[in-house]
């Protein structure tokens, strides 16, 4: 305790001692008076040495003062100086930052212009700008969802993050392309396969509809036969091929390349979700019950088991 | 910089402030600034065009006309030697300090005139701030340190000072150009940013009145700019940096200048939410020759053709990938339908390239072309529909030069565009429909609504004769110079 607050205090158990003593000799009003002035005394005095800085942290020192004479300001003294004191705080050396509302908190994506507070177009915004750096096909929906918004500057917002994103995946085409044309023999099925890929992903995101959808998933399927002609041995590329045919509703063929899949070693559980999808396109309903089945009891958390569950 | 003096016995009445367009660059703008200044013989004009870099920009594209009598041009971002002998005092710092609040700072001060006054006087005076003084002085350095710390920025202090230095190289710049500029008895930006700031200075130096023009807004351009780009160095926070400045440049404009033009109301409107004071907003429509173009409806008689253009700049902005992939969709359907890109691809060259390898992509080289730029005489009566699939635009000129010629067009819905096809009063609107209006990146869409038109060789007319009617009524040229005729004649005759 630094010595001026030491004289405080001793002054505010004097005071209570003369409280006390004026009680004693039946000077009710006067002795109540220095009473509250001397819990007030050590209210003020100790609010700071408790950290209580909040607004209940005056009132509840007075009140312990005022309803405890004398004994409530000794046991503050005492808690005070037993309690270890904080050194006076550091100069801050982190920054604050903003932290963009996530896009369910803002009430609708589509609020009527009249309707619209200020500010929620800049939290719109920074929900967006949220988006930048992640790429699946939820982010994508999200970003064209935002391209219907009232409010042009999230709609263009929108638009030229999915521009980004198009560019980035059609350039890596571009130069798949291009080595394909140079390419040796021995190099070809490594980029079909990439080609194989990069279109599946541009349909997979969500970054091509109608007519180019059909163009990426066609185009994807003949990369991937090409490059299953060139390496028959790869179960990642049949697995591939599978899930292409599915998408292009294929279950047949989906169905076929699958199966090879899982002969050429892939685990039953990745290929399983798939084949039950194919089953259930065929309309083979009691295929689709031993597809998830088995690899449900071999891989409790696999994709296949997570499916199973979702329907039983 | 270089200089021009074209006609020296000649004192300009207006002086145009341009950034990045006229004469340069073709485009809308571009076309608009040359059709005033042909239009206005009586006013002679100074131009002041403001680009990046020398190596952004070739040749001239327009030729000047009689009543140019002084052009300049500068470059913000071009190296140039310094003279770092140059001091800078304590006050001229605080005066910066205040700039940076205004412009940069976490929680901006809000615009006014006095503030922009301030600022103005201080960057005129021979001992206030310059371009040498904040590239080399102690003072400047200690100051962006100082502010790094104030503002608590999410940026590496590296990206943070690199950032500074890039905005505010482009303001002293444009203040050494305000201190050399030839007297004019008005200026007139056609945009706020840059040459807003620039039009902002000019006006409290001098004490003339700066009318502004916007036709597209500027800050949401550049908002679109700085979204697309794959990566700034700093990330978001030197994004948000940027996009604070050129917000900061738009209040410092609308603080300054009286008139306020935008060309429809739907961007008067964003004026007024952006800090324009709304009694000194006005709109002026963009209009047209129509006379010019009305010769080629003979050509357009005999019903739509299977050729579909897209005019204008291969530029993000205008979204040319939309339209190719709807020409996807369309020539999927009608597989003689073709595909005419015409602009110039200088100004974005790796945008242009991505669109030429999405052609390729989606297997359109036999349908889509790039023609180049072609005079809109010579390709509008080849077409059978004008597509503009743009993200943001005004009142393009390119839609309404299609409506002279009896083109019926098809456009997103953004800027004036629905307006134009549709009819914004209800006597326009019972003109009837010039086209067709679709969201905008909807390929499908855009793919259907083409079709349709093409397909209809009723409706078609029906649209070429909405499209004629429309134009002749509410989009000349007459129209418009006649009402910046009154505008220049008001800033002429201004008193301080």
């Amino acid at each position: 305790m630094r010595p001026l607050r030491d004289i405080a205090v001793v002054a505010a158990l004097f005071c209570e001692g003369v409280a006390g003593v004026a009680l004693m000799r039946g000077f009710g009003i006067p002795a109540l008076l220095v009473h509250v002035a001397a819990s007030g005394w050590t209210a003020a005095l100790f609010q700071r040495a408790f950290e209580g800085r909040r607004r209940g942290g005056f009132a509840l020192i007075f009140a312990t003062a005022f309803f405890v004479p004398f004994l409530g300001t000794l046991g503050l003294v005492a808690v005070a100086a037993l309690t270890p004191r904080g050194t006076t705080a550091p100069e801050r050396d982190c920054v604050s930052t903003r932290i963009p509302r996530p896009p369910e908190m803002v009430d609708s994506w589509s609020l009527p212009i009249g309707g619209r507070q200020p500010g929620e177009r800049q939290a719109r915004i920074e929900a967006l700008t949220a988006l930048r750096g992640r790429s699946d096909p939820a982010t994508i929906a999200a970003l064209r969802h935002a391209m219907e918004d009232r409010d042009e500057d999230v709609r263009l917002l929108a638009h030229a993050l999915l521009e980004a994103k198009n560019r980035a995946a059609w350039r890596e085409i571009d130069a798949a392309n291009g080595a394909l044309d140079r390419a040796p023999q021995r190099q070809l099925a490594s980029i079909h396969r990439r080609l194989a890929s990069q279109y599946w992903e541009v349909a997979w995101l969500g970054l091509a509809q109608g007519e180019c959808l059909d163009h990426a998933l066609g185009t994807a399927r003949h990369h991937a036969t090409a490059a299953v002609e060139q390496d028959p041995r790869s179960a990642s590329l049949h697995l591939l091929l599978g899930r292409i045919e599915l998408r292009l509703g294929e279950p047949e063929r989906a169905e076929m390349a699958l199966l090879r899949a899982r002969d050429l070693g892939l685990p039953a559980g990745i290929a399983a979700p798939y084949l039950a999808e194919a089953a259930f396109l065929r309309r083979r309903f009691d295929l689709v019950r031993s597809h998830l089945s088995l690899p449900a009891r071999s891989a409790p958390g696999g994709a296949a088991a997570r499916v199973r569950r979702y329907w039983t | 910089m270089s200089a021009m003096n074209l006609s020296p016995a000649r004192p300009a009445d207006v002086a145009l402030l341009l950034e990045g367009t006229y004469p340069f660059v073709r485009g809308g703008v571009s076309t608009w600034v040359h059709k005033l200044i042909e239009a206005l013989p009586e006013t002679t004009f100074s131009l002041v065009f403001i680009g990046g870099r020398r190596s952004d920009h070739g040749r001239a594209a327009y030729a000047f006309p009689p009543n140019v009598v002084h052009f300049e041009r500068h470059y913000l971002f071009e190296p140039r030697k310094d003279s770092p002998d140059r001091s800078v005092d304590a006050s001229a710092v605080d005066e910066l300090d205040r700039l940076h609040d205004h412009l940069l700072g976490a929680s901006r001060a809000p615009a006014d005139a006095e503030l922009v006054k301030r600022l103005a006087l201080c960057l005129q005076a021979p001992d206030g701030f310059a371009r040498d003084a904040f590239l080399h002085e102690d003072a400047c350095w200690d100051w962006i340190c100082d502010r790094y710390r104030r503002d608590r920025a999410d940026s590496p202090f590296t990206s943070y000072f690199w950032t500074l230095r890039s905005t505010y190289l482009g303001l002293f710049t444009l203040a050494d150009v305000a201190r050399r500029l030839p007297p004019a008895r008005f200026y007139h930006a056609v945009s706020t940013g840059y040459a807003g700031f620039l039009g902002a200075l000019l006006r409290h130096q001098r004490s003339r009145p700066l009318v502004l023009t916007e036709h597209g807004i500027y800050t949401k351009e550049r908002m679109i700019d700085l979204a697309s780009a794959e990566s700034i160095p700093g990330g978001s926070a030197t994004r948000c940096l940027w996009m604070r400045f050129f917000q900061g440049l738009g209040t410092m404009t609308y603080a300054s200048a009286d008139p306020i033009i935008a060309l429809y109301d739907g961007n008067r409107k964003r004026q007024i939410e952006d800090g324009a004071a709304a009694e000194q907003t006005r709109i002026i429509a963009n209009g047209i020759d129509v006379e010019r173009f009305r010769p080629l409806r003979a050509k357009l008689s005999d019903g739509p053709r299977p050729v579909i253009g897209f005019i204008g700049r291969v530029v993000p902005i205008k979204d040319v990938k939309t339209f190719i992939r709807a020409m996807k969709a369309i020539v999927a359907e009608r597989p003689e339908v073709e595909g005419w890109i015409v602009g110039p691809t200088s100004e974005d060259e790796a945008y242009a390239t991505e669109c030429r390898q999405l052609v390729s992509a989606l297997g359109l080289d036999r349908n889509v072309k790039f023609l180049g730029f072609r005079a809109p005489e010579e390709i509008l009566p080849q077409l059978g529909l004008l597509a503009l699939t743009s993200m943001s635009e005004a009142l393009p000129l390119v839609v309404l030069e299609a409506f002279a010629s009896g083109l019926p067009v098809l456009t997103t819905d953004v800027g004036a565009c629905r307006e134009m096809v549709e009819g914004r009063t209800p006597e326009d609107r019972a003109l009837g429909s010039a086209g067709a209006v679709v969201p905008i990146a909807a390929p499908e869409q855009t793919a259907r609504a083409a079709l349709s038109l093409l397909g209809d060789p009723a409706r078609w007319r029906k649209a070429q004769r909405a499209a004629v009617r429309r134009v002749e009524a509410h989009y000349t040229q007459e129209q418009m110079v006649d009402a910046y005729r009154q505008v220049y004649r008001e800033a002429a005759t201004w008193r301080a």
